[in-house]
């Protein structure tokens, strides 16, 4: 629970101090979803539920089509701008 | 168990610290090689807690195809690399808004959880005894609620046979629906990555 707790505060904290870089961003998405999948897990293991484990299948899922379609939304980006860094 | 114990305060040790290597390096490359890090080390905590299956398929899933997808689109885009020096520069300055929020979260995480964080290793070690007394599987005959389909009753299921069942039998609309979002998940790139030749000859 702590390992999952922290690793979600890693996540706001790349997803805030790297405002300007797409990729990082992303990554930090990642971050936040494999820490909220945890806390799922973690919690369907103390309650002895399997419904978690599914819930944590159906994130997985998701997860992929998130970096998937963020990844082209980048690949889109970097050809109309030339660049990744978002002006403030 | 005391030496499950520590390995898994390794495991965790070692899955934070690759996760602050990932937001704060300046070179994208390593940030998705700290990436990957935080899935092998969480995947094994996983494992180690007998969720098997979720384990191997975040192994698979995640390290095989998104950290890869990752790493293909960072080496593919070829940045300079004056321009992320640029953004790493700016860490003092968005540092007192993450700071707050950061503040925030602490504050609503820990006041409003109601499981006790010191017992979760009890916790666990309940949990492993209990797998060791039914040999490594899923015993649904305790289990009082899911008593509307008799062959429940016969037969014990492993870990993977006992998700399929739920899923495929109490989580079907679930499943059609993530299957039309990964659907989705196909074709958006491809809608937004093609750029269409009107010169053909």
């Amino acid at each position: 629970m702590k390992l999952s707790l922290f690793l979600f505060l890693i996540g706001i904290y790349g997803f805030i101090l790297n405002k300007k870089n797409l990729i990082l961003m992303i990554i930090s998405i990642e971050l936040m979803l494999l820490a909220v999948t945890l806390i799922i897990l973690f919690n369907s293991l103390n309650f002895d539920d399997l419904i978690g484990q599914i819930f944590a299948l159906y994130i997985i899922a998701i997860a992929g089509a998130e970096s998937a379609i963020g990844l082209a939304i980048l690949v889109a980006f970097y050809r109309l701008r030339g660049s990744i860094a978002i002006q403030a | 168990m005391n030496i499950i114990r520590i390995i898994l305060d390794l495991l965790s040790i070692g899955a934070i610290i690759s996760a602050i290597l990932t937001i704060t390096s300046k070179n994208p490359v390593n940030s998705v090689i700290g990436l990957i890090s935080v899935f092998v080390h969480s995947s094994t905590y996983l494992i180690i807690l007998s969720l098997n299956f979720i384990g191997l398929s975040y192994l698979i899933i995640y390290v095989g195809a998104i950290s890869i997808l990752f790493l293909f689109v960072v080496m593919m885009m070829n940045i300079k690399y004056i321009e992320l020096t640029e953004v790493a520069q700016e860490y003092t300055q968005n540092l007192p808004l993450s700071l707050i929020i950061g503040s925030l979260f602490i504050l609503e995480s820990f006041s409003s959880i109601l499981i006790p964080f010191n017992n979760f290793i009890a916790y666990v070690e309940i949990w492993n005894n209990s797998l060791k007394e039914t040999n490594t599987s899923f015993n649904i005959i305790d289990n009082k609620n899911l008593s509307m389909v008799d062959s429940y009753k016969i037969e014990d299921f492993i870990h993977i046979e006992s998700l399929g069942h739920t899923l495929y039998t109490f989580g079907l609309l679930w499943f059609i629906l993530g299957s039309c979002i990964l659907l989705l998940a196909m074709v958006g790139p491809i809608a937004l990555c093609h750029t269409p030749k009107y010169n053909l000859k």
